[in-house]
């Protein structure tokens, strides 16, 4: 008796520990998005697609796919208190994105623009496939804050599309996510149909001026002007535009180079990852595997394609009143997408493709980091108008 | 030197100060008042009483000890909410109810004043000081179980009777914004929208491009006239210091080139075990390592 008892106490308690594992809760929905992981993994370690975001996203949605019995255990992602729901704090309130906004100041060279201030135009110009997917989005459906979420895809920022998603649509951050930094990784397939089929041979072939030295003084100026014009204009854009503008005064300064150091490299690693991580953990398949998820995919990718034509068809309308010697190559409208520096380095490639001797890298970057500014602006203003 | 850090700790200490003085209260709004009663929330005894919401719009957690509320706007230091209660602090875009029954032995949260059911209310937080009015609202008879306040969160400019009656809850029920709720029914389509977003892009890049479009120009005359000094030119000749010299271009020309062509060393990084052959070296010998056993006499 005593015996049976014992057995039917292990036997449960057996029973109990198999309720609890992955194999007793899965669902086909967990299996697919472990599948996508996978993906996402074998696109950064084979094909080398942004492996620093697609290696942490895969694994995270690794994470977030793992099956488990709902009983309060405190581990899953939306659960309050569990580890990876107090990670996912940064992401659900949105304070990753600025950190990662202050390594990108501090890695980024903004001479360019410094030199050929009329490149800020063509950045500013690539957002309007911000708003083109904005207004699609609305045609399919969404209300204005999902629209407008889904909409900063095509401003190709991967943080600013968080920030604002975490915001205005929680529900879509995930899918959203996963397609701008997608679309990031798919910046050298999408952007150059688009840029070939919108310019002639004679146009591609436009050589620019070489840009003038930009002095120490113009690079300290920049930020400090830059932070008071844009936030006075867009106050919603100042934690991602604050940040972004601390960290190039950090490295611009010369006297801090210590905190630039720390800004640019072990502090955005660390937040890269745990955004990246955070991020691929949320798609959980129950959020994640729906209509909604397959529709934001194909509006990103048609923001994409706005966006680069916008840009490129801006520089050729800019280009009728500039005189011949300060001409654009509008191979460079395509880097207004804040892709950096994957865009910019598509103008050059595109550029050396049609004129060996023509380097657009360095022109090009200019519109790229403008982008960069544009798309936060842009972000603020949709904050400020729809939160 | 000593002057320049008394005057930075002074400096520091005035942001401190006006920073503290932003998020201690400042910002607080009344938020919704319910001054008859007749089915709605419990207090602590059990007795259901006329109460007021104070709102925390802001993303910081707001200090409200020390300041005063009142009914009488001839006497604004009526009631002085103690320091050192857990209660005081409201949690950013959180709510705090007071309790109008002219009882406050039960806690902070319960005043020294009642509100009438049947006038008008004057209700106001006046800051620490005693003196500033932070929000003052001037309350319409109710009817029983109706609640007036902001009818959307911490807006002080649209206050109305409630749709529904909501102590320590949002106010506005609905599922949209009001910003949100304009552009759904205003702008349809997006094109407004994308238009006035567009132009705030453009507004705040081009401001960017004129401003360093002067700096630039600047940067130049100055650039060109320390070069004068520097060569030794007269003023009005010409010295251009900013000019990249051609050898210049061809080292970042042959960079690039090589870049593009990948022609670069590649270090094969295969891993191979190979065993190690392991010579003889008195360093590394166990016997001039270890002590000699004892020796038994």
């Amino acid at each position: 008796m005593g015996d049976n008892s014992f057995l039917h106490f292990l036997g449960g308690n057996i029973m109990e520990f198999l309720s609890y594992t992955g194999f007793a809760n899965v669902e086909i929905g967990n299996l697919i998005m472990i599948l996508v992981g996978f993906f996402f993994m074998w696109l950064a370690v084979s094909k080398e697609f942004e492996p620093m975001l697609l290696i942490p996203i895969g694994f995270g949605i690794l994470l977030g796919n793992i099956p488990f019995k709902d009983a309060g255990l405190e581990i899953g992602i939306y659960e309050e208190g569990s580890v990876l729901n107090i990670l996912y704090d940064g992401v659900a309130r949105g304070w990753y994105p600025p950190l990662i906004f202050l390594g990108i100041g501090a890695m980024t060279d903004f001479s360019s623009i410094i030199a050929n201030p009329k490149l800020m135009l063509v950045g500013a110009a690539a957002q309007f496939g911000i708003f083109a997917a904005y207004a699609i989005a609305l045609a399919l459906g969404f209300d204005p804050n999902q629209a407008a979420s889904i909409g900063i895809i095509g401003g190709a920022d991967g943080p600013t599309a968080i920030l604002l998603s975490s915001k205005l649509a929680p529900n879509l951050m995930g899918a959203i996510a996963i397609s701008a930094y997608s679309y990031m990784a798919l910046v050298p397939v999408l952007q150059p149909p688009v840029m070939r089929a919108l310019t002639t041979h004679k146009e591609r072939t436009i050589k620019m001026k070489a840009p003038r030295v930009v002095s120490q003084t113009e690079k300290i100026i920049f930020p400090i002007v830059g932070v008071l014009l844009t936030c006075f204009i867009v106050p919603t854009g100042l934690p991602l535009l604050g940040m972004l503008f601390l960290g190039n005064l950090l490295k611009e300064s010369g006297v801090t180079r210590r905190l630039a150091e720390t800004a640019k490299g072990p502090m955005i690693d660390i937040v890269t990852i745990l955004l990246g991580t955070m991020v691929g953990a949320s798609t959980q398949a129950k959020y994640f595997l729906t209509a909604d998820s397959i529709l934001i995919f194909a509006i990103g990718a048609f923001s994409f394609i706005i966006a680069t034509a916008s840009g490129v068809c801006f520089v050729k309308i800019f280009n009728l009143f500039l005189k011949e010697e300060n001409k654009i190559n509008p191979l460079i409208g395509n880097a207004g997408v804040s892709a950096v520096p994957h865009s910019a380095r598509i103008s050059q490639k595109l550029g050396l493709e049609y004129d060996p001797s023509n380097y657009l890298l360095m022109h090009a970057m200019g519109p790229n980091v403008a982008g960069v500014i544009g798309s936060a602006v842009a972000a603020g203003v949709l904050l400020g108008f729809l939160i | 030197m000593h002057n320049i850090k008394k005057g930075l700790l002074f400096i520091i200490a005035i942001f401190i100060g006006v920073a503290g003085y932003a998020q201690r209260a400042s910002s607080l709004v009344i938020n919704e008042v319910q001054t008859n009663n007749v089915n709605g929330i419990l207090n602590k005894n059990g007795e259901r009483v006329a109460w007021f919401e104070v709102y925390n719009p802001t993303a910081a957690p707001v200090n409200i000890s020390g300041c005063y509320l009142t009914n009488d706007s001839l006497n604004l230091k009526k009631y002085r909410i103690i320091k050192g209660d857990h209660l005081t602090k409201i949690e950013p875009h959180q709510r705090l109810l007071f309790y109008c029954n002219s009882d406050t032995r039960n806690g902070v949260d319960y005043t020294n004043f009642s509100l009438s059911d049947s006038t008008s209310n004057y209700i106001a937080i006046v800051s620490a000081n005693g003196l500033d009015i932070i929000d003052e609202v001037n309350v319409p008879v109710l009817k029983g179980d109706t609640s007036w306040g902001s009818i959307y969160d911490g807006d002080k400019e649209n206050r109305a009777t409630l749709a529904a009656v909501s102590p320590n809850a949002i106010n506005h029920l609905g599922p949209e914004s009001s910003a949100e709720q304009n552009f759904k029914e205003n702008d349809q389509y997006g094109v407004g929208m994308a238009l006035t977003a567009m132009s705030v892009v453009f507004t705040a890049l081009l401001c960017l491009f004129i401003s360093f479009k002067i700096i630039g120009k600047i940067a130049i005359t100055i650039g060109a006239a320390r070069a004068r000094r520097a060569a030794g030119v007269p003023k009005g000749g010409k010295v251009d210091p900013l000019e990249t010299s051609g050898e210049v271009y061809a080292a970042i020309a042959l960079a690039l080139s090589l870049h593009e062509d990948n022609d670069h060393d590649y270090e094969e990084t295969i891993l191979t075990m190979k065993k190690v052959e392991k010579r003889y070296s008195p360093w590394s010998s166990k016997v001039y390592n270890l002590r000699e056993n004892p020796k038994k006499n």
